[in-house]
């Protein structure tokens, strides 16, 4: 009895505590992802229900369009402007706020209220701002004389991409700022006062101590970052659909056009499966030397 | 000499202040000027925007753009359907991946750890990758365009994120208490609904929340699995109005302001939470 009571703990109730969520997970998840490499092989258009291997057709067609190398720089763009303005931002509002501040909570609230709100939202507010003639940024230049200075933010080909980013940024900000304070808040006091004592001044004890101490709060930032830009897609379709022409395509729209708006399924996939591959290749590049400078020291 | 070099530390302490705090508000109000823009901007006319700019003040805040948003995009269905689509995937959602965690945290069994990298690797799968055979599978399911094609997929991508938080606390939980529990004779599922679960509420706080406001501003699935009235989301619905109304800001702007007000409201009442959960989960985008 007892024996028997022991495998049903051991064995059953694993399984019938985890069976709902794995089903539903592993199903919609990893089934998907399976099928969606499968489908990438196929001629398969989304009208009909049959479709025909073709072998690496879709694959071969994508490394020779000129669309997919514009969209990817456009990620890549996305990404290291992200790895700056956002990591930075997010450090430098973290400190600011960590110095027991009056109305600390009003001002992470201040910060953090961009990342409730959808992309969608946040499209339109953004191509407000961006407006040519009547938008905030440009009635402001000009308000105070520099006019000239007006651009159309988000319809000029040059500086499309740069303008998405910057609203991506206003977005991801409080998310970092949120991360870095509770790194902040996790380092002893004792030992930025050791270093005090040691004779280092607010800036040295902060870049000496401090800021190798964010080490792993950094490296979830920067993970965060990365994934976030490869897989950019509400912003981009709301405020531009990619243009103007392909000039702010991104890899996830790319896909999003060619599936539903060309009905060239099986190409979609065969670029998710491309951009899911860039995205695993960073992140285990990233990840494997980070993990390795930690073995180090 | 003494003295002096006391006060002018202290003068400099103040100025040190004075700056901090000038910074801050600096930049608050630069974070802020998109929603204010987006507020005042809800409460004008289209003559107002057109000759008076962005910096004028609204003549009057009346109602009349948000009525209208309301109206000519039918706003009150799209809403009720991002309820009927959010209560139920959160609630499902949480409850099964809870359900989960206890046998990654509580009881040792072989696999154990191979079924949790599993989930982990969830949190790093870009959605996209999916998108199409769900589009295909849904379909296949006769689900397309119903409120079961949104809450299946957010419940299934809801998974990673809850089981990774969830396990993490349970683990945390001593476990002198369950060993008490088991004595007494005690079912696995008892001592998860009667000890784990209460001692939980803390953390399914932070995640109700969490979820409630990424299922509520998810555009990417409602674009895809929808197509009419029917199951459409609030935020399908905005994108819709922003393409038919494209010099209307005022129209738009009311629209945004509309869809935004249920998250700002979790948002506010519930800050703590949020700023813990970010913390929790780490990892999530």
């Amino acid at each position: 009895m007892n024996r028997l009571g022991n495998i049903a703990d051991r064995v059953i109730s694993p399984i019938l505590f985890l069976l709902p969520s794995l089903l539903v997970y592993l199903v919609f998840t990893f089934g998907t992802l399976i099928y969606s490499f499968i489908l990438s092989f196929t001629d398969w258009d989304g009208l009909t229900k049959n479709f025909n291997f073709i072998g690496f057709a879709n694959y071969i067609k994508l490394f020779k369009d000129a669309t997919f190398y514009n969209a990817l720089k456009n990620n890549m763009i996305w990404a290291v402007i992200s790895l700056i303005i956002p990591m930075f931002l997010g450090l430098y509002l973290a400190v600011l706020v960590d110095r027991k501040i009056r109305g600390e909570n009003i001002f992470k609230s201040i910060f953090y209220l961009p990342q409730t709100l959808s992309f969608v939202v946040v499209g339109v507010i953004w191509s407000w701002v961006y407006e040519p003639t009547k938008g905030i940024i440009n009635s402001t230049l000009s308000a105070i004389g520099l006019g000239s200075l007006a651009q159309h933010w988000i319809g000029n080909t040059k500086l499309t991409i740069y303008s998405l980013v910057l609203t991506g940024a206003w977005q991801i900000t409080g998310y970092t700022m949120v991360l870095y304070l509770a790194g902040l808040r996790s380092i002893s006091q004792d030992i930025i006062e050791a270093s005090r004592i040691d004779g280092a001044n607010n800036w040295q004890s902060f870049w000496h101590v401090v800021y190798p101490m964010l080490r792993n709060v950094r490296t979830v930032v920067i993970a965060t970052i990365i994934i976030n830009s490869f897989k950019v897609f509400d912003l981009v379709y709301t405020m531009t659909s990619g243009g103007p022409g392909e000039a702010s395509n991104v890899l996830a729209l790319f896909m999003y056009k060619e599936a539903f708006w060309k009905f060239k399924m099986s190409y979609g996939t065969a670029i998710s499966v491309i951009q899911f591959l860039i995205i695993l290749i960073v992140m285990v590049v990233y990840l494997s030397r980070t993990i390795k400078q930690e073995g180090e020291i | 000499m003494d003295g002096q070099g006391i006060n002018k530390n202290k003068i400099n302490k103040t100025i040190g202040r004075i700056v901090l705090y000038l910074t801050l508000i600096i930049l608050a109000v630069g974070f802020l000027i998109p929603i204010y823009g987006s507020i005042v901007t809800s409460f004008k006319s289209v003559q107002e925007i057109l000759t008076k700019g962005f910096w004028s003040f609204p003549k009057h805040f009346g109602l009349e753009n948000y009525i209208e948003a309301w109206q000519l995009k039918n706003f009150g269905r799209y809403i009720l359907n991002s309820f009927i689509i959010t209560i139920p995937s959160v609630i499902i959602a949480i409850l099964i991946a809870s359900l989960a965690a206890y046998p990654l945290s509580r009881i040792k069994f072989k696999g154990q750890n191979i079924i949790f990298f599993l989930f982990v690797a969830g949190l790093f799968l870009p959605p996209q990758i999916n998108l199409l055979p769900l589009y295909k599978f849904i379909n296949m399911l006769g689900l397309y365009d119903t409120y079961w094609a949104l809450i299946i997929v957010h419940v299934a991508f809801g998974q990673p994120i809850c089981v990774f938080i969830l396990r993490n606390f349970f683990i945390n939980i001593p476990f002198e208490i369950q060993e008490a529990a088991k004595m007494d004779g005690c079912s696995n599922f008892r001592i998860y609904s009667k000890i784990i679960m209460p001692l939980a509420k803390p953390v399914i706080a932070v995640l109700l929340i969490f979820q409630f406001t990424w299922i509520w501003n998810d555009f990417l699935w409602g674009l895809i699995l929808t197509q009419s009235e029917s199951a459409r989301p609030i935020t399908v619905a905005l994108f819709n109005l922003q393409g038919m109304y494209t010099i209307e800001w005022n129209i738009q702007t009311a629209g945004a302001n509309i869809t935004a007000i249920p998250t700002i409201i979790v948002f506010l009442l519930f800050q703590r939470y949020f700023i813990k959960g970010i913390t929790l989960g780490a990892v999530k985008g």
